[in-house]
């Protein structure tokens, strides 16, 4: 019996990761499509709040619930396997993070147009990226992104109400948060941003062994 | 091979192995026991999966709560635990390859190994079919061939035989007989007659507790496994 093969397949390693199954594909294609037409008709005063406040966090889901257990059928074995560890999770996130962020890019371009704010929430990204990863090595990668998210949820509505207090002014709710958005993630924010990133990434380094157990996942 | 002292394994406050004394060497050793009696908890420590929270283990003259040696004891590892899931639309060949991915075998021998695997477990004819296409039983021997890719020194299997037809079984038992002479095999399961046909020693546990090891002789000296059992119930 002969059988046909495609002409190209992607690796086996590749196709396994869960992150890459169509419905995920399609959804995320879909929210970044859906965002990216949203924004082009509100206009750059009113969609950029949304990209600044979430685009950090889509990749950092995704990512989690690429390494997750229940995602891949294949886990329990994985853990007792030498690339099942730190090497398989970073890999998992390139690949996500590799897709996700052109697609969030162009969705922020098409919102904004051509303006460093389509891209500003790019280094805060990596670096809550970075920390929920940190965190998986304590409590589980989906844990670790829901601590994550809510942390930066907590940040935002601090730096929120601080400056309401400060100000005095009555603005609109998307104003007002478009401006502490913009004060979280300008210039110089961008550079505490990596600066942190440098740091977990550093922790990362050293809590690696700790993806070979249970619990980080 | 493996040698275990005091070795305790608890999931939450629950304590699944409680300190477990066990030297095993080369051949099929048999781990018996209840539903609940910390075979599979005991499995997953000896697979490094899991960690346990107090004794001494030493895997293939390692020691597995350091973090260079546990990674030279996977790569001569091979487990299949009691509930096996594939990615389904992975071929036979692609879920094996994945697996020596995983162990980090080099890419030129990994086809050959792949090749031998499936062959070892008699799927060579289904090799390029897909994994949810096949049978309950088919599916486990793909757990079987992976388990076996990287030709392990160390082989941990968890109720292997489940779903697996009569002659598949006999093959089964064979390509165990081969293996004992250079692996050390953990075999956890219900079957005796896998026991009695393939088994050198049996290890019986109960309530996390080793009630019984020693070879098929003295269990049937004791009175068999169900007497061992009865005597500690």
């Amino acid at each position: 019996m002969t059988v046909s093969r495609p002409l190209f397949r992607l690796p086996t390693w590749l196709r396994a990761v869960p992150g890459l199954r169509w419905p995920w594909l399609l959804s995320v294609t879909g929210v970044c499509a859906t965002a990216a037409a949203v924004g082009s008709r509100a206009g750059e005063e009113r969609f950029l709040p949304f990209l600044l406040l979430l685009a950090p966090l889509l990749p950092l889901l995704w990512v989690a619930t690429s390494y997750g257990g229940k995602a891949d059928p294949f886990a329990p074995v994985v853990r007792s396997m030498p690339s099942g560890g730190l090497r398989l999770l970073l890999l998992r996130t390139g690949v996500v993070l590799a897709y996700s962020l052109p697609l969030l890019l162009g969705a922020g371009l098409a919102g904004t147009g051509v303006s460093m704010w389509a891209a500003a929430w790019l280094v805060p990204c990596l670096t809550l990226t970075l920390a929920t990863l940190v965190l998986g090595s304590y409590m589980g990668c989906l844990l670790g992104s829901v601590v994550t998210g809510t942390c930066w949820f907590l940040l935002v509505a601090a730096v929120f109400q601080l400056s309401m207090r400060q100000d005095g002014r009555i603005h609109s709710p998307g104003t007002a948060l478009l401006k502490v958005l913009k004060s979280l993630l300008d210039g110089g924010a961008q550079m505490v941003w990596g600066a942190a990133a440098g740091v977990l990434a550093a922790l990362l380094m050293l809590r690696r062994h700790s993806f070979n157990d249970l619990r980080s996942r | 091979m493996i040698s275990a002292a005091r070795l305790t394994v608890r999931h939450r406050r629950m304590t699944a192995v409680d300190s477990l004394d066990l030297e095993l060497g080369d051949g099929v050793h048999a781990l018996l026991g209840p539903n609940g009696a910390g075979k599979s908890s005991l499995l997953r420590v000896l697979a490094t999966a899991a960690g346990a929270v107090e004794g001494r283990l030493t895997l293939l003259e390692r020691d597995p709560r350091r973090p260079a040696e546990r990674l030279e004891i996977r790569r001569r590892l091979g487990y299949l635990p009691q509930t096996f899931g594939m990615f389904g639309g992975f071929t036979v060949r692609e879920c094996v390859t994945y697996a020596a991915w995983l162990k980090d075998m080099p890419g030129r021998t990994a086809p050959e190994a792949v090749e031998r695997a499936v062959r070892e477990v008699g799927l060579t004819r289904r090799i390029d079919d897909k994994y949810r296409t096949l049978s309950g039983g088919m599916q486990r021997r793909v757990g079987i061939a992976q388990a076996l890719v990287n030709r392990p020194r160390m082989l941990l299997l968890d109720e292997p035989t489940t779903g697996l037809d009569p002659a598949e079984r006999e093959r089964f038992q064979t390509l165990l007989r081969h293996l004992a002479d250079s692996t050390t095999v953990v075999l956890a399961t219900h079957l005796m007659e896998d026991v009695r046909s393939c088994c050198d020693s049996a290890v019986i546990l109960h309530s996390g507790r080793k009630v019984f090891h020693g070879s098929l002789e003295e269990l049937r000296a004791a009175g068999g496994y169900s007497a061992v059992i009865a005597r500690h119930d």
